[in-house]
Order: structure tokens, then C-alpha cells, then sequence
């Protein structure tokens, strides 16, 4: 299976996260580990995966409560062009 | 304490040998890359046997099937008991994905055939022409039936069939009641008692009441862990939910959250719970069925230990 995983450098110390834990090292070397376990990821109903419910909810609940999805459109294509200039900037340099 | 000291039942878990863990899939990387072989895991089982384990818990599978062969090649197959889960759902979903749906319906009629079961054939047959679902549902049950008893050849082993949570939480999402009832008839009548893996156990628990289904006449798998990991919607609601169980149905599995505790914490949790039947674990060596089956035998057996 595929895995996605990111990896953030910052001036105190440096994230890692993919599918499984978010890892935090800071620049004095020590690490502290997340799992999924520490995440209380538990969801009303489980099919598949925690956020297949967790989209659906929020969608629903947009619907009956006459409200705006959260990501909507606007949002998510902002999300997307930030990814698209990250992708680009690391491609040039 | 687990209900009596009898009727705890442990059961060793197949996710090991199909290269699962629920911890990372770094470390499910790293141990398909070790012992894998049907050799090998057959060896785990059996030590999982000889260090306290009642039986085997797998998803039908030719890893687990090729598994029970090897135990049965060495004689030893009446010395467990078996709890098959069906479907293996990602096998399905990787013929699918590879030949399309008509082609794994083509693949699975062509197996039924080979499979020389007359009556699984004819109810196939049946439930195609009248396009009756709960024939189609009988014909697949005799068909991995019929699987399990070429592998065992035929051994009393096998005790009960558990339906994969993919299949019994779509199916609980649906309200497909017929589905529940068909299923529990079929296995019934062979003298088989119907299991039901589940992510979603209260839930299942208020259906199966709601629909009368008699809970003490199934049995249910489902995570149970201190970090209420896979506990859905929560691990307050799952222990509340075990509480009304007029009798222990339950095994439970994820008892270490994949190797987040140790085996010392997570069995001081799970030995705090009323009404449990008993617990699966996973091991993916002999020396690791030494230990776990060890530790749960003298943490949860230790009348019978001492």
C-alpha cells in the first residue's frame, strides 16, 4: 500500500507525520511519538475509516442545518493551490 | 475476572501472517520481510497451542489455508479449534480491482464448479436465475465451508464462522435484518454458532435486540484495549454495551493496540472486564506464543497455572 508521509523543518526542531503517528523531534534531539492510539479516534458509526464518517456527518449535518460545508469549494481549492506552490518551489530549487 | 475460569477462551490471530500491524505500517513492512512461509506460521500456531491457546482465528485466505494444511500434514488439526472470519474481504477486493466485478463473479462460479458441492452448485444456481440474495449468501457460505474441509480434511475443528466487520457493519448500515437472520439459519442448522466481527459493538448489541436476535447464541469479535483504539463510539459505551450481554459472547481482539502497551498493562485492563468470553491475540514468532500465551494463561488462567 501506498504511504503518504510529510516532513516540516522548523528552527526549533522538525515533524514528521504519516498514516500511523506524528513524530517530534526537537533540535536538542529528543523525540516524542503520537499514534493513533493517543487520538481518541473513536466515530458514532466505523466503516472503512473514522474520516469517511466524519465527512459524511459534517456534509448532513451542512444540509439540514442550511449551513456551508467545511472544506467547501472555495476553501479546498486554497488548500490545493498551496500544495501546487509548495510542489512547484521544491521542484525549482 | 473473564467469566469462569473454564470457559476463557484464547485464541491465536492471523494479522501476523497476512503482514498487518495496527501499530505502523512500517513495522507490518518489516515483518512480511521475515518468516512468512506456511511452514514457519504453522510452527507459531501450534507453539500458540502448546503454550495455552485454545484455537486459530484467520480470515479464509490461501496464507491461512495452506497454514491448516501444513498442520493437518503433521496430524495435529483436531488440537484446535478454528473460528474462521468470512470474507477475506481484500482478496476479493484485489480480484476485482484486477479482473473487474464480472470477473470475479466469473472466477467464484468456476470455483463453486471445481468444488465438487452439489448443493452449494444448485443453490448457486437458484439464487442466479431467481437473482435471490439470500440463496447467493447460502451458496458462498457452503463454498468456504467446503474450502475450510479441503484444507482440515474434514476435521470437527471447526466450531464457528465469523462474518467480516466489512461485511457486517455495511450490512448493520443497511438494516439488512434478512441478511443477520439468513446467515445465523444457515450456520445453525450445521451446528455451527454464528460470529460477527464488528467495529461498531453497541450498535450491533441495539440491532440484534431490536431485531431479536439472540445474543446468547452467537458470538461477537471486537476490539476491546485500554486506549479504547477501534472502540467505537467509544471505549466507555463498548464496556457498558458488554455489561448487558446475557452471557459472554465476546472475544476480544486488538487486546494490545498492535504492541502500544505492554502485555502487562493491557492484560490488567482487559482482566478488570465482566463478561468477557475470551481474547485473540497475534503473535508472529514461537518465542513470542512462549510468552503471550504464557503471560495470558498465568495473568487469566492462574488457578489452572499454579
Amino acid at each position: 500500500m501506498p504511504e503518504f508521509s510529510l516532513s516540516i523543518d522548523g528552527s526549533k526542531g522538525r515533524i514528521e507525520v504519516n498514516d500511523d503517528r506524528l513524530s517530534l523531534t526537537l533540535n536538542d534531539s529528543t523525540t516524542t511519538k503520537y499514534y493513533k492510539h493517543d487520538l481518541n479516534d473513536g466515530v458514532d458509526f466505523f466503516l472503512g475509516e473514522s474520516e469517511y464518517f466524519r465527512e459524511n456527518k459534517e456534509f448532513v449535518n451542512a444540509l439540514t442545518k442550511k449551513q456551508k460545508c467545511e472544506p467547501n469549494f472555495d476553501t479546498a481549492s486554497r488548500v490545493d493551490y498551496v500544495i501546487d506552490q509548495v510542489r512547484k518551489k521544491s521542484e525549482s530549487t | 475476572m473473564i467469566e469462569s475460569e473454564k470457559s476463557k477462551v484464547f485464541l491465536v490471530g492471523d494479522n501476523p501472517f497476512h503482514g498487518i500491524s495496527h501499530l505502523s505500517q512500517e513495522r507490518a513492512r518489516s515483518r512480511t520481510l521475515t518468516g512468512d512461509s506456511p511452514v514457519h506460521n504453522a510452527d507459531v500456531v501450534l507453539a500458540s497451542i502448546d503454550n495455552g491457546a485454545d484455537g486459530f482465528m484467520f480470515s479464509v485466505s490461501d496464507t491461512t489455508l495452506a497454514i491448516l494444511k501444513n498442520i493437518r500434514e503433521r496430524k495435529r488439526i483436531d488440537e484446535l479449534k478454528l473460528y474462521p472470519i468470512v470474507p477475506y474481504a481484500f482478496e476479493y477486493v484485489r480480484i476485482a480491482t484486477q479482473t473487474g466485478t464480472p470477473g470475479l463473479a466469473a472466477r467464484f462460479a468456476k470455483q463453486i464448479a471445481v468444488s465438487g458441492d452439489v448443493r452449494a452448485t444448485l443453490s448457486g444456481m437458484k439464487g442466479v436465475m431467481q437473482m435471490n440474495p439470500k440463496d447467493l449468501l447460502n451458496t458462498y457460505l457452503s463454498y468456504e465451508i467446503s474450502r475450510m474441509k479441503s484444507a482440515t480434511g474434514n476435521s470437527k475443528s471447526l466450531s464457528s464462522i465469523f462474518l467480516h466487520e466489512v461485511i457486517t457493519d455495511m450490512s448493520l448500515a443497511l438494516n439488512l435484518k434478512w441478511l443477520f437472520t439468513t446467515y445465523s439459519n444457515f450456520l445453525s442448522k450445521r451446528n455451527l454458532t454464528p460470529g460477527f466481527h464488528t467495529r461498531n459493538f453497541p450498535y450491533l448489541v441495539k440491532k440484534f435486540n431490536e431485531w431479536e436476535i439472540d445474543l446468547s447464541k452467537i458470538l461477537i469479535t471486537t476490539p476491546f484495549n485500554k486506549a479504547g483504539f477501534q472502540m467505537n463510539p467509544s471505549r466507555e459505551e463498548c464496556e457498558k454495551s458488554l455489561a448487558t450481554l446475557p452471557s459472554p459472547v465476546v472475544l476480544a481482539i486488538s487486546v494490545f493496540a498492535g504492541g502500544y502497551f505492554s502485555p502487562s498493562v493491557a492484560l490488567d485492563y482487559i482482566a478488570s472486564l465482566n463478561n468477557l468470553k475470551g481474547i485473540v491475540a497475534g503473535v508472529s514468532t514461537e518465542q513470542q506464543a512462549l510468552e503471550t500465551f504464557g503471560l495470558l494463561s498465568k495473568r487469566l488462567r492462574p488457578n489452572l497455572t499454579a
